[in-house]
C-alpha cells in the first residue's frame, strides 16, 4: 500500500515514520509550490477555500508519484472542511487517476483494523506490536517536531547573526524525518536543545510578543502563510500561534487538552456560543488568554472566503476593543502578495512597538 | 412589547411560523419591510468585506429594526433533523446573533431563537420561546398553529403561487395603514426596481430552473428581480419551492452526505428538476462568497446532470449590475432556447 494524506505543515514527518513503523509506503509530495497550487487551483470550485486547493494539488502531485490510497480525516459539520474527504475523490476520479480512499472516522475503524491486519500478514500480535511501535514513533516524532519549532519561535527574535535559528531547524526537522528508532529519536531530542543553545543571542533584545489565531491550515503551512512565524520572528517579534501540528492532531485526534480548553472557552462564550469549524471558537478564547497574559497583539489568519474564519471577525473585533489589545485580520489566497502582506505585518510590528514604547 | 423581525435569512423559510406563533403567544410583531437599496447599503457599511450578500442584506434590516422596536428575533438555527439525519446551518447560520451584536449597538433586547435538534425537538426550543415571551402562556397551540400556517404557505408556494403571499401579515404600519394586509403586500414586493408587468408566456413554453436560497432569490433587491426578468424573456421558472414534497432523494450516495440543511433541500430540487428532462435548462445562483454554493454547485455539476443539461452559474453581489445580469440571462436562455429546438422542434 502506498498511501498519501493531505500535506500540511510538517505533518508529513509524523505520519512518514507512523506509516512506514505500519508496513506501509508513505508518498510524501515535494512541499506545495506555485505549481501545485495552480494545478489545485484549476481543478477546484473557483469559490472554495484556498486549503481545498492547495491539498488538491498535493493529491495530485502525490497520485502521479504513485499513492494508490488517499486517507482523509473525516467529520460532517458546517465547515467545508469535513467535505474535503467527499469531493476531491470524485474530482481525482473525473480527472482519471485510479486510487482507494480512507476516510478516517468513527465508522471506518473496523476497515482500518483489517487494513492494518492485512499488512501484518493477519498476525494479531504481530500487528499490536507494530502499532504499539507506530504510535510511539509517532508521539516522539510529533513532539520533537513540536519542541523545535517552539525553540525557532523563542531563539529567532534574539539570535545575532540573522538565519541562525532557521537553518538550526531546518537541520533538526530533517533529522528527525530520517531518524525512524526509538532510541534514535530521544537522543535527538537532547542534541537538538542544544543546536538551539550554541546559536549567539542578545538577551536583552525587548521582543514582542505575538498571538496568531486563525484557521488551522492558514496557521500550519508556511507556504499559504509565507512562513509568517519566521517572518514575525526576523521583525523582532515572538510569534506564538495558539495551535501547532503537534496539538492539531492530539486535539482533533484525541481530545488531549481539552479540559484545558473548556476552561478557557467559558469566557469566549459571552462572545461567540457555538463551534462552526475552522477554529473559530478557540480564536475567541485565545484572544481573550492572550489579553490576559499581557501579549502585545494578535494576528487572524483564515481563508479568503472561510465561512467560519469571516464570520468570527467581527466578534474578533468587538473582543479587541473590550480588552483593549490590538488585532490584525489577514485573509490568504492564491492571489495573495508577498510583499503585500509583508508590508502590513511590519506596519503592524512597529505600530506595536511604539504602543509599548509610551 | 414589540418584536422585530429581519426580514431576511431564515424568514425566507420560516416567516409564517414566526408571525403565527408570536401572534398566538399574544406579542406584536414588526417585520422589517422587503429590502430596499438604503437597506442594503446600512447593511453593507456595517457587514466585513468578505461576507456573503444576504447576511449583508440582514444586517440592514437589523439596523432598520433596532430603533422602532423593543426587541428583535434573531434564529440561531444550528441543527436540524431531516429523514433521519443530522444536519446543521452554516457557519454564518450558527453565529447569526454573535454576529450582530458583533457589529451593531446600541441594540434592543435580542431575542435568540435556538433550534438545536441534538438538543432538544423544535417543538420544546418553541415553547420554551413561548414561556420566556408570556409567561401564561402554554405554548403548545400556539406552536402547533405556526407549524399549520407555515405548511399552508409552503402549499401556495408549492402550488405555484406568488412569493409575495408568503409575508401574509408582514405588512409593516408605516406602510399600510388599513386591515387589508395581504392587498398590500402585493405593493411592497414591486419596491423601487420595479419589474415590468409579464406578458403571458408563449407555449409551448421554455423551462428554466434555478437553484438558489430563498433569501437570495425572492429577494428581489438582491437578485435584481432575476426569475421575473427569465419570465419577460419568455420562459416558465421552476424554483425549489415549487418542488413537490414527495419527490425522491438523488440515488446519489455523495449527495447524501451533504448536511447542511437548505442545501440537502437544494440538491433534493436539482435532483428532480434535472431528472426525466423536467427543466430545459438550469440557473446555480449563488452570492459571491456562498461558501456552501461552492460544494454543492460542484456536486450537482459532477453527480446529477446526467443528461447534459445546459447549466450556468451566477454569482450575485452587491456590486452586480442589472444591463449584465440581464445580458447574461439572455445569452443563457437563447441558448437554451436553442437547444432545446434541436431536441423538441416545436418549442
Amino acid at each position: 500500500m502506498r498511501a498519501t494524506f493531505p500535506y500540511m505543515g510538517n505533518i508529513h514527518i509524523t505520519f512518514g515514520g507512523m506509516f512506514r513503523a505500519l508496513g506501509i509506503e508513505p508518498i510524501v509530495p515535494p512541499a506545495p509550490n506555485r505549481e501545485t497550487i495552480t494545478r489545485g487551483v484549476l481543478h477546484s470550485p473557483e469559490q472554495m477555500c484556498i486549503p481545498f486547493k492547495y491539498t488538491l494539488g498535493n493529491m495530485i502531485r502525490a497520485l502521479e508519484m504513485g499513492a494508490d490510497t488517499l486517507i482523509y480525516s473525516g467529520g460532517t459539520w458546517s465547515c467545508r472542511f469535513g467535505y474535503y474527504g467527499r469531493l476531491q475523490p470524485d474530482i481525482l476520479n473525473d480527472m482519471g487517476f485510479k486510487f482507494r480512499t480512507i476516510v478516517l472516522s468513527l465508522n471506518s475503524w473496523t476497515e482500518i483494523f483489517r487494513e492494518i491486519l492485512r499488512l501484518s500478514n493477519g498476525n494479531l500480535p504481530r500487528m499490536a506490536g507494530r502499532v504499539a511501535r507506530a504510535a510511539r514513533i509517532a508521539w516522539l516524532k510529533s513532539s520533537t517536531v513540536d519542541q523545535v519549532e517552539l525553540l525557532s519561535r523563542r531563539h529567532r527574535p534574539l539570535e545575532q547573526e540573522p538565519g541562525a535559528a532557521s537553518r538550526a531547524y531546518r537541520a533538526a526537522l530533517q533529522q528527525i524525518d530520517e531518524t525512524d528508532s526509538i532510541r534514535g529519536l530521544v537522543a535527538l531530542r537532547r542534541k537538538i536543545d542544544e543546536s538551539f543553545r550554541a546559536i549567539p543571542s542578545k538577551p536583552d533584545r525587548k521582543v514582542l510578543r505575538l498571538r496568531i489565531v486563525g484557521e488551522s491550515f492558514c496557521l500550519l503551512e508556511p507556504v499559504v502563510n509565507f512562513n509568517v512565524l519566521e517572518r514575525l520572528g526576523n521583525l523582532g517579534a515572538w510569534a506564538d500561534p495558539f495551535l501547532t501540528t503537534h496539538h492539531w492532531l492530539g486535539f482533533h485526534g484525541f481530545r488531549i487538552g481539552e479540559a484545558a480548553r473548556q476552561r478557557l472557552m467559558k469566557k469566549a462564550r459571552r462572545y461567540w456560543r457555538y463551534n462552526t469549524g475552522g477554529e473559530d471558537e478557540n480564536a475567541v478564547a485565545y484572544t481573550i488568554q492572550a489579553a490576559d497574559l499581557g501579549y502585545d497583539g494578535v494576528l487572524h489568519l483564515h481563508p479568503f472566503g472561510c465561512m467560519p474564519g469571516t464570520v468570527v471577525g467581527p466578534t474578533l473585533q468587538q473582543v479587541s476593543r473590550d480588552y483593549g489589545i490590538p488585532m490584525l485580520d489577514i485573509s490568504l489566497d492564491e492571489h495573495t502578495s508577498e510583499s503585500g502582506f509583508q508590508t502590513r505585518l511590519e506596519a503592524f510590528v512597529s505600530v506595536l512597538e511604539k504602543k509599548r514604547k509610551r | 412589547m414589540v418584536i422585530g423581525i429581519p426580514r431576511g435569512l431564515h424568514a425566507y423559510s420560516h416567516y409564517p411560523m414566526w408571525q403565527r406563533f408570536l401572534s398566538v403567544v399574544g406579542v406584536e410583531t414588526l417585520a422589517s419591510p422587503l429590502t430596499t437599496r438604503d437597506i442594503l447599503a446600512a447593511g453593507v457599511k456595517l457587514a466585513p468585506s468578505e461576507i456573503c450578500l444576504p447576511v449583508k442584506a440582514y444586517l440592514g434590516h437589523v439596523e432598520w429594526l433596532r430603533s422602532r422596536c423593543d426587541a428583535i428575533l434573531i434564529p440561531r438555527v444550528v441543527c436540524l433533523k431531516q429523514d433521519g439525519r443530522t444536519r446543521f446551518g452554516c457557519p454564518k447560520a450558527l453565529a447569526l446573533p454573535d454576529l450582530v451584536r458583533a457589529l451593531i449597538s446600541p441594540l434592543p433586547r435580542i431575542i435568540e431563537l435556538n433550534l438545536d435538534e441534538r438538543l432538544e425537538t423544535a417543538g420544546k426550543s418553541y415553547l420554551g420561546l413561548a414561556r420566556l415571551l408570556n409567561p401564561d402562556h402554554k405554548g403548545k397551540s400556539a406552536f402547533e398553529q405556526g407549524i399549520l400556517e407555515q405548511a399552508e404557505a409552503d402549499q401556495r408556494l408549492r402550488s405555484g403561487a406568488a412569493f409575495a403571499t408568503f409575508w401574509q401579515g408582514a405588512d409593516p404600519p408605516h406602510e399600510s395603514a388599513g386591515p387589508a394586509a395581504t392587498g398590500t403586500s402585493q405593493k411592497t414586493i414591486s419596491g423601487p426596481r420595479s419589474p415590468a408587468p409579464v406578458p403571458r408566456p408563449l407555449t409551448p413554453v421554455l423551462r428554466i430552473g434555478i437553484i438558489a436560497h430563498s433569501y437570495l432569490l425572492f429577494d428581489s433587491a438582491l437578485s435584481i428581480n432575476l426569475k421575473e426578468k427569465l419570465e419577460n424573456l419568455g420562459a416558465q421558472v421552476l424554483t425549489p419551492v415549487t418542488v413537490p414534497e414527495t419527490a425522491a432523494f438523488p440515488a446519489s450516495a455523495r449527495t447524501r452526505e451533504i448536511c447542511w440543511y437548505y442545501e440537502q433541500e437544494l440538491l433534493r430540487s436539482a435532483g428532480y428538476l434535472l431528472a426525466d428532462g423536467r427543466v430545459d435548462g438550469l440557473l446555480l445562483v449563488s452570492s459571491f462568497s456562498c461558501g456552501t454554493s461552492a460544494v454543492i454547485n460542484e456536486v450537482i455539476d459532477r453527480e446529477l446532470n446526467h443528461a447534459g443539461t445546459p447549466m450556468s452559474t451566477l454569482l450575485l453581489d452587491e456590486h452586480t449590475a442589472e444591463a449584465g445580469l440581464s445580458t447574461r440571462l439572455e445569452a443563457f436562455v437563447d441558448l437554451v432556447r436553442h437547444r432545446a429546438r434541436h431536441k423538441r422542434p416545436n418549442a
